[in-house]
């Protein structure tokens, strides 16, 4: 079977229209036909939302203002002015920032550590996997109620503290701040640091085995070994997995929901509580879209800069991408 | 340099479940030599190295350099250098990187491991102006040389090597194996060698461990494996074109090989103690037959079945009682394709082997 | 077992105790009765253990045990929800790895879309979603989608549409391009090569991927609170379970807990085999 055989050319002999629309087809080529869909499921789902969310935002509307959204009235820029001047806001933009910080470093920390210790074949690893795997795999509402039941006062925590102590301790986890973020951080770093863990696992068993036992041969202990080629190797996949924890962190919203409501007073209101806030009970759309735009373009410009060293592309069918 | 130590394998041997890697191997290595390890893939050549190396641990057999026990001591612990078949040359590192790994695990000044650089790349061929290029972004020939640069640096008390030419085409590894025997002579460095090319095994070292299965099957010097091989598969497989093998059986009054019957004489008694009827394999090397003219216990006819012109030489393929066999000859007998032609050969140029062990019959 | 052994193991088990702990905790609690749930000092091994709790959820009737049943209840079952999850975020995750496969592939051997595409597709993920939640409300009480099965699949689907097609790209980049040219000049279409041979090759892709966009089909809450009234997945039910009309029905919520584990606890287990080198995000290339 050769491969003329198989051309399209030879299955009859097709008329001149079809031909031609055989070299349209050819032209247009495949792979966009494929990314059609996918582009136009997008489309529908951000590019609409984004553009009554952009007009949102120039508006000051809310729904008990009487008027249809699409004819509120336009006020451009005064709800971002408005919105660097809020205490509320720029509260909550610091208070999630320490959050997220504080959050993926020990998820990273805890990840890492256990993928070290999960690494190489030894009976019961899909066992201990599985087990570390654990926390992402509950819903995050559970997670949120699980540990303000952990954290409430003269439960299991306060229980394990007073042996500590030596006599009964009752604290106010979830109503007093700062108290309030041990329970929020330790949920939230419980519920996420398996993604780090699969990620640097992930990573660990892709290291390039020869090149560690090449530098085994020359001398080196195995913590040389860790620091000078392990390491370096996966600078790229802890840069990735730092970004997309970190992005995913800052919407943190269930757990703080489920232990505090942001409160006492608005303490412990993350940006998401914030916005959810402004537009659940105050109404406030427009001025909570005009929140979520701000929110969103600092995020593009910090991760895109963090992003920016890893992205390549190569060419593999270069005819075809001129055509394209 | 100071001169380097002699290594002695004792039962080495290495299991995995049902499979045996290394069958019980004992060798003795001698300070400043080139010892080539030969055999086919799957031999059990590159598990032996590691186990040297200390980065596979041995099931049973020890271990010794300078007569100091090794056999579980850690890699980084050895003083032994590898360089490995895939070269595993550090690839987000510089190529001085690389080569001055071993003097900055070893805490060197940044002023000491950047002469002993400079030094080392001059020796293995590496120009100044690559040491700062990434290790990546060099050719084969110049990784090749970055490998053994890199194991060298660290002056190591014996040094492995793994089919180092697997990445290099004919003219470079050549190039190569010359530079690597000058080198390994002016350092006096211990070196095992590991490949599959008999023919580098034979160019470059002054003794071979040649090795099928994880067994041993014969240590000696080149022409040792090449006149006196001690059993069919060394005699098979060093040699290039390899030997010739046919089924000959002990009669009663010599050999029976192919139609002829070779007198017990022409083969020095060494039929003596033989039963009747027993079976043995016939070795001949290509270049031990002589056409018509020449005189041989040995004497048949034969069809030509293709010529194979090699300049000076030409081998020809012939067929013979339904046994085929290459000969290599500087004449040009004017013979074509299906033609007859008679090949001799003396009774003391064939080598008998056990048809069942392989053992040579001496 | 020799010494690094033992402390390997010893710091493996102590760091699984700590991690399971909380999970231990809802299943204990998923098993009390009312009595135990919130007393001082807490129960840690309940000495009454009760199928009470997973009766209520699931409707299903146990056979009276512990007393005080009466006590409480919950206005409906947690079954059709748990169906609802099932059936959506099962859906959304095929059609999110079908489309994402698809266009990654067309990415990766087509270069379609120039060189920043890829990051082009993770931005939309920092929008924060409540903002995306109003005008999705707007559209789809405009589009009658509200309380629909479909509705929640497409929107799941474009949520996670980012993820499939940058997870599973840079397997695709590893995958030799010549397979796929061989493939052809054996007859194959350019099409066909996709699914019959690079496809399987990126088995740990794929398998890392799904399980990562099932988890956060799965789990979320928000969309679906907002884009629900009287249907209701996994999540929005339990954030009823939770309202202060039905007190602290501890019990009930740990019971739906523990059944929200099970199917992604089965998917890990499933692809278990391909966890390891499926996650690196395409940081790593060969």
């Amino acid at each position: 079977m050769s491969f003329e055989d198989n051309t399209r050319a030879d299955m009859g002999d097709p008329g001149p229209g079809a031909k031609l629309l055989e070299s349209v087809r050819d032209r247009v080529s495949i792979p966009v036909l494929l990314v059609v869909p996918t582009v136009a499921v997008l489309l529908f789902l951000l590019v609409v939302p984004v553009v009554i969310s952009v007009w949102l935002s120039l508006t000051g509307w809310t729904p008990i203002s009487g008027v249809p959204w699409w004819e509120a009235e336009i006020i451009w820029f005064d709800n971002f002015i408005k919105l660097f001047q809020d205490g509320d806001f720029l509260y909550s933009v610091a208070l999630t920032v320490g959050i997220v910080v504080t959050a993926v470093t020990f998820e990273f920390l805890i990840g890492f550590g256990l993928a070290l210790l999960c690494t190489g074949d030894f009976p019961g690893q899909k066992f201990f996997v599985l087990a570390f795997l654990t926390p992402m795999m509950v819903l995050p509402v559970v997670v949120g109620n699980t540990f303000r039941i952990m954290f409430r006062p003269g439960g299991p925590i306060d229980s394990v503290i007073a042996v500590f102590v030596g006599h009964p301790v009752s604290i106010q986890w979830g109503s007093t701040f700062p108290a309030a973020l041990v329970p929020i951080l330790v949920g939230e770093i419980w519920h996420w640091y398996p993604l780090l863990f699969l990620i640097m696992y992930s990573g660990l068993s892709s290291l390039p085995e020869t090149q560690l036992q090449a530098a085994k041969t020359l001398g080196a202990s195995p913590l040389q070994v860790f620091r000078t080629i392990s390491i370096p190797n996966l600078m790229p996949v802890i840069l990735i997995g730092l970004v997309i924890r970190s992005m995913g962190a800052i919407k943190i919203f269930d757990i703080v929901f489920a232990i505090t409501r942001g409160g006492p007073g608005t303490s412990t209101e993350v940006i998401s509580l914030y916005l959810f806030r402004q537009s659940f009970d105050q109404f406030q759309i427009g001025y909570g879209s005009a929140g979520a735009w701000i929110i969103f373009i600092v995020s593009v410009l910090i991760f895109s800069r963090a992003l920016a060293p890893l992205l390549y592309e190569e060419e593999i069918y270069p005819e075809e991408a001129e055509n394209a | 340099m100071t001169a380097t130590s002699k290594l002695e394998l004792r039962d080495l041997r290495k299991e995995y479940d049902e499979l045996v890697a290394v069958d019980d191997a004992s060798i003795d290595i001698a300070a400043g030599e080139l010892i080539g390890l030969l055999g086919p893939s799957g031999s059990g050549k590159t598990t032996m190295l590691q186990m040297i190396a200390g980065l596979t641990e041995p099931t049973a057999g020890e271990i010794f350099l300078d007569g100091e026990p090794i056999t579980h001591l850690a890699p980084e612990e050895r003083d032994i250098g590898l360089v490995f078949q895939n070269l595993a040359i550090f690839r987000k590192m510089t190529v001085a990187d690389n080569l001055g790994y071993a003097a900055r695990i070893d805490g060197a000044s940044k002023a000491e491991v950047r002469k002993s650089v400079e030094r080392i790349a001059k020796i293995v061929g590496i120009e100044e102006s690559e040491l700062d290029r990434s290790a990546d972004d060099l050719n084969p020939n110049q990784q090749q040389r970055l490998a053994l640069g890199r194991a060298i640096a660290d002056e190591p008390d014996l040094m492995l090597m793994d089919e180092p030419m697997d990445n290099l085409d004919e003219e470079q590894s050549i190039d190569m194996r010359g530079e690597i025997k000058q080198l390994q002579n002016e350092l006096e460095q211990t070196m095992i060698y590991v490949t599959h090319d008999q023919e580098e095994a034979m160019s470059l070292a002054s003794r071979i461990i040649v090795m099928d299965d994880g067994q041993i099957r014969q240590i000696g010097s080149p022409s040792d494996l090449y006149y006196e091989p001690a059993n069919r598969f060394v005699a098979g497989f060093i040699g290039s074109p390899s030997m010739n093998f046919f089924e000959g059986m002990v009669a009663s009054d010599g050999l029976e090989l192919l139609d002829v019957t070779v007198p017990g004489g022409a083969l020095g008694g060494r039929l003596d103690g033989l039963a009747e009827g027993g079976e043995v394999t016939v070795g001949v090397r290509p270049e031990a037959f002589h056409l018509a003219d020449g005189e041989g216990a040995v004497r048949f006819t034969a069809t030509l079945q293709e010529k194979e012109p090699l300049g000076s030489k030409q081998l020809l393929h012939g067929e013979a009682n339904g046994e085929t066999f290459v000969v290599r000859t500087r004449k040009r007998p004017p013979i074509e394709r299906g033609d007859e032609f008679d090949v001799t050969v003396a009774g003391a140029d064939l080598y008998l082997f056990d048809a069942e062990s392989g053992e040579v019959i001496d | 077992m020799n010494r690094r052994l033992a402390i390997r193991y010893a710091m493996l088990l102590f760091s699984a105790f700590l991690v399971l702990f909380p999970v231990y905790w809802i299943l204990m609690t998923s098993i009390q009765p009312p009595t135990e749930w919130l007393k001082t000092p807490p129960v840690w091994l309940t000495t009454k253990p009760t199928t009470l709790n997973y009766g209520m959820i699931l409707g299903i009737d146990f056979g009276a045990q512990g007393g005080t049943e009466a006590a409480y209840s919950v206005s409906k079952t947690a079954i059709q929800p748990f169906i609802n999850s099932l059936i959506i975020a099962i859906s959304a995750t095929v059609l999110s790895m079908v489309l994402g496969t698809l266009t990654a592939w067309s990415i990766s051997r087509f270069r379609v879309g120039g060189n920043q595409f890829a990051l082009n597709m993770i931005a939309p993920r920092m929008f924060p979603p409540i903002a995306v939640a109003l005008p999705l409300l707007i559209m789809y009480t405009n589009l009658d989608l509200l309380d629909s099965h479909i509705g929640l699949i497409i929107v799941y689907t474009g949520f996670t549409i980012p993820f499939s097609v940058w997870m599973t790209k840079s397997f695709i980049d590893d995958t030799p391009v010549e397979l796929e040219e061989a493939a052809m000049v054996d007859g194959l279409t350019r099409f066909q090569t996709f699914y019959k041979i690079t496809l399987p090759l990126i088995q740990p892709g794929i398998a890392a991927t799904s399980l990562f966009i099932f988890i956060l089909n799965w789990s979320d809450f928000l969309i679906a609170q907002t884009l629900t009234q009287s249907m209701d997945t996994a999540p929005t039910y339990l954030s009823k379970l939770f309202a202060p009309s039905q007190g602290q029905l501890l019990g009930p919520q740990a019971a739906h807990a523990v059944i929200a584990i099970v199917p992604v606890i089965l998917l890990g287990y499933l692809i278990y085999d391909d966890l390891a080198r499926g996650f690196t995000f395409g940081a790593i290339h060969k």
